[in-house]
């Protein structure tokens, strides 16, 4: 009889003890997405542009999207940090080359990185952290916050190259690609049921 | 035998019940949260927000192995065991120093939580406005665990010792438990003559521990854990019961493999290893023929306590 008594109080007691130790708890998430711009070099000048359209609304969706979760969940997103390399580059002399990386939104533009004499083949195959410029950040973070508040922002990346040492010619075009990588952090909220037993 | 079948049964179907109940509180969050929080993390960082769930997850596993020194020389004995270990943590396992990452400038370090602080994010400044935020944890103030475990004794003064539970939600892209254990203590009192002062065994316990699956349908988390004990016990008679206090010296090791994917869908491998190395328990126990109910604590880095009941013919 006595086990029997026992059994039962294992039986229901243990698994009553437990369902009773579930706490909702509310956590921030923190989830580090990079989306990225390619640029594609063939010139023949020292100074040059080359816009590249971001559309940064929709990178959001997708780092969420792709660690299950969704705009309503989402509580912050800010600029981390930028970097850059080049990825194909196979010419017989090396270039230095100095400039910014511009970021354009609702018609204002500023410097969210610069580069300074960078040589070409040493950026081969790298990912190089650049210091942020406060007007370039302070832009992409009124997009993020943009898209928080419902919109759909879109950013335009542009590199203005200012110099190229040698100077690039018809004879001797400066020929590489290379890609701008911005990190943004997204922050959601969520809830956990996690046992908390004791 | 009839009815001590069904006592079996019903305990099996109680065990295998807490089990499921483990799996649904899974199932609720936790588990991708971790994983999430997790993937944020490389390295050192990992380490020290995962570091206090992972000593008190070694902590527990490696409690409960014995109540008693005494062990027969030569009889059949079979317990059916349900012991249920808890750590409560401390303020020093709620947060930890973290570095940022991702290429954030400048390189800062700050105090953040570990898995089991407080749920707030925490933001640092960086370079020309950029900031970098570092998760938050599940704000636990105890990690318990229950495991089924079977006695059976004893040859030479041997007994041996399984924990086994196994779970597989096949519908969750995460929760899957796949725990063994085998340990077994040999009686050194049996040595020391008719009437030994104290009871006295020495004994091993290993376990494997599976938990969770990746984003590559392979292992989360798989943890070892060996614990190498010498303990002591004394019965003395109370009424129709005997109680038994306790005491025992331990060595332990665990280790834990975790194998996830960051948020850039790179994947990591990580090893952590518990902080517990040596441990003191101390306890007591009630032994009533059909059963045992015990009640230890454990000193040691992480501190342990743990109590359960074992039906059986331990009445010896």
């Amino acid at each position: 009889m006595m086990k029997r008594t026992l059994a039962i109080l294992a039986v229901c007691m243990v698994p009553l003890a437990l369902s009773g130790c579930y706490e909702d708890k509310v956590l921030d998430i923190v989830i580090t997405g990079e989306t990225s711009a390619e640029f594609s070099q063939n010139e023949t000048s020292e100074q040059w542009t080359n816009p590249v359209i971001i559309n940064i609304a929709q990178e959001i969706r997708d780092i969420l999207s792709r660690n299950g979760y969704d705009e309503g969940d989402l509580t912050g997103a800010h600029v981390t940090s930028a970097s850059y390399g080049v990825t194909s580059f196979s010419q017989a002399h090396d270039w230095e080359i100095s400039g910014a990386i511009t970021v354009t939104y609702n018609g204002n533009t500023q410097a969210i990185l610069n580069y300074t004499s960078q040589s070409v083949s040493a950026a081969l195959g790298k990912k190089t952290s650049a210091s942020l410029e406060s007007g370039g950040v302070d832009l992409i973070n009124a997009a993020l916050q943009d898209f928080l508040d419902g919109s759909d922002p879109v950013l335009t990346l542009t590199i203005n190259n200012g110099s190229t040492t040698p100077a690039p010619s018809v004879g001797d075009p400066m020929i590489f690609d290379w890609r701008a990588w911005l990190a943004i952090q997204v922050i959601v909220s969520t809830t956990a049921s996690v046992i908390d037993p004791f | 035998m009839l009815a001590p079948f069904r006592t079996f049964r019903a305990l099996m179907v109680g065990c295998a019940l807490s089990v499921c109940l483990a799996g649904a509180a899974g199932a609720g969050g936790a588990d991708s949260a971790v994983k999430d929080q997790v993937s944020l993390y490389t390295g050192s960082n990992a380490v020290g927000y995962l570091q206090p769930l992972v000593n008190a997850f070694g902590a527990t596993l490696n409690s409960s192995f014995s109540y008693s020194a005494y062990i027969p020389t030569s009889s059949f004995h079979v317990s059916l065991e349900v012991p249920v270990m808890g750590v409560i943590f401390g303020d020093k396992d709620r947060t930890f120093n973290a570095t940022t990452e991702s290429g954030f400038q400048p390189s800062t370090s700050a105090t953040v939580p570990t898995v089991v602080g407080d749920g707030n994010s925490v933001t640092v400044p960086g370079n020309g406005g950029a900031a970098y935020s570092f998760p938050g944890g599940l704000d636990l103030h105890s990690f318990g665990l229950l495991v089924p475990q079977l006695r059976i004794s004893s040859i030479a003064g041997t007994e041996a010792l399984v924990r086994w539970a196994a779970y597989d939600d096949k519908g969750s892209d995460f929760w899957k438990l796949d725990l063994f254990g085998i340990g077994a203590r040999h009686s050194i009192s049996q040595y020391m003559g008719e009437q030994p002062l104290l009871d006295l065994a020495v004994g091993a316990l290993w376990q494997s521990f599976k938990v969770g699956k990746n984003d590559r349908g392979g292992d989360f988390s798989k943890t070892d854990a060996l614990l190498l004990q010498v303990q002591a016990s004394k019965r003395a008679p109370l009424g129709f019961m005997t109680f038994e206090p306790y005491a025992g010296l331990s060595w332990e090791k665990l280790s834990t493999d975790l194998d996830y994917d960051d948020t850039n869908g790179d994947p990591v491998h990580l090893k952590i290893d518990g902080q517990n190395d040596m441990r003191f328990t101390f306890g007591a126990g009630l032994n009533f023929v059909a059963g045992q109910l015990w009640a230890d604590y454990s000193l040691a880095n992480t501190d342990t306590f743990s109590f359960g009941l074992a039906l059986g013919n331990v009445g010896r």
